[in-house]
């Protein structure tokens, strides 16, 4: 007959030092967009309006046109904040390093929320459009048909391939492309079957996010309307202003023990008005 | 003499919408505003019929 023995009698230890955290999502704003950690609170580009030069018989004479200048803003608008106490007795009792942990969580929180929103504002400036052939990302036949199409779009301008390719999906849509990678080519397929998915196909690097990252919610200031669509194009070409980088504060609160600790980051993005071509919104078919 | 409304002339009374739903045709308002270019694309191709899932 099996003794009854008591919890602690019986041997146990910590897995690790640290809280276990859940899952993270990939973050991808910084690798597209060019980041600006200035202390500003707006960045101000305007532009000019391109004009069309006359061409004409040899004959040394032109009339004179006014040009025009039109201002573009980048207002850093959103805040991204969370903040949580600890208390003393916690602190004191707890195996892990509360304080820690809890600031390390807190930071990946509002990295996230700020990645999401930088990723639908762009999406929603952009007035580039692509609709896939039905089935999208998931249907393998799609992907070098959707890739041709999406490089097509930027192709012949000064700031377009050379300047690097991204497209960002969304985990589901990994079944097409992995299986689109392995049957492409010889080499390109031996490097996808041995090494798994690919990072870069026909020349775009492509970013996996998870699903329900583009969404139609309202992300602070921002009302997006972004579910069912994927983001591509050239690099750089959007900016992403977010002053100071992720902050936090850990402050003694009158009434309590501890301490008290909060997160933010505020930020803002943009596409650039004349630029706003070369980011395509794909919608899924 | 007054005269008197049958039942079945009574004016009909609809239901009221669901908070969900309330919330959508509000967000969708907002957004005519934010960005009426594209708010006009995605109610062409009928994208705004239906309430996304990621919409809460």
């Amino acid at each position: 007959m099996a003794n009854t023995l008591s919890t602690h009698t019986l041997r146990q230890k910590y897995f690790q030092s640290n809280l276990e955290v859940a899952l993270r999502n990939a973050l991808v704003a910084e690798k597209i967009c060019r980041v600006d950690r200035s202390d500003q609170k707006t960045l101000e580009n305007p532009y000019i309006t391109q004009q069309t030069a006359a061409i004409q018989a040899v004959a040394g004479t032109y009339s004179v046109s006014a040009m025009t200048t039109t201002d573009d803003t980048l207002t850093v608008s959103e805040e991204i904040i969370f903040g949580t106490h600890v208390f003393k007795f916690e602190e004191l009792t707890s195996n892990f390093n509360l304080m820690a942990d809890f600031m390390d969580d807190l930071t990946y929180s509002v990295a996230f929320k700020t990645d999401q929103y930088v990723l639908n504002k762009i999406l929603d400036d952009a007035t580039g459009t692509y609709t896939t052939p039905a089935g999208g990302f998931t249907t393998a036949a799609n992907v070098s048909v959707i890739c041709a199409n999406l490089i097509a779009k930027v192709a012949g301008y000064q700031s377009g391939i050379a300047n690097g390719l991204f497209l960002v999906i969304e985990n589901t849509d990994v079944v097409g492309f992995a299986q689109a990678q392995v049957a492409s080519g010889f080499s390109y397929a031996d490097a996808a079957l041995n090494n798994g998915f690919m990072s870069n196909y026909m020349g775009i690097d492509i970013y996996v996010v998870r699903s329900s990252t583009f969404v139609t919610a309202t992300l602070g200031t921002l009302s997006a309307a972004n579910s069912g669509h994927r983001l591509f194009g050239v690099k750089n070409v959007a900016t992403f202003a977010s002053p100071r980088g992720i902050q936090y504060e850990e402050k003694g609160v009158s009434g309590k023990t501890g301490k008290e600790i909060v997160v933010s980051a505020i930020c803002g993005a943009k596409c650039w008005a004349p630029k706003a071509s070369l980011l395509v919104d794909i919608t899924l078919a | 003499m007054a005269k008197t409304v049958e039942k079945s002339e009574q004016p009909e009374v609809k239901e009221s919408k669901g908070a969900r739903e309330a919330r959508w045709e509000k967000f969708l308002e907002v957004y005519k505003v934010q960005n009426p270019v594209r708010y006009a694309r995605l109610e062409a191709a009928g994208e705004l019929k239906k309430i996304p899932e990621t919409f809460n």
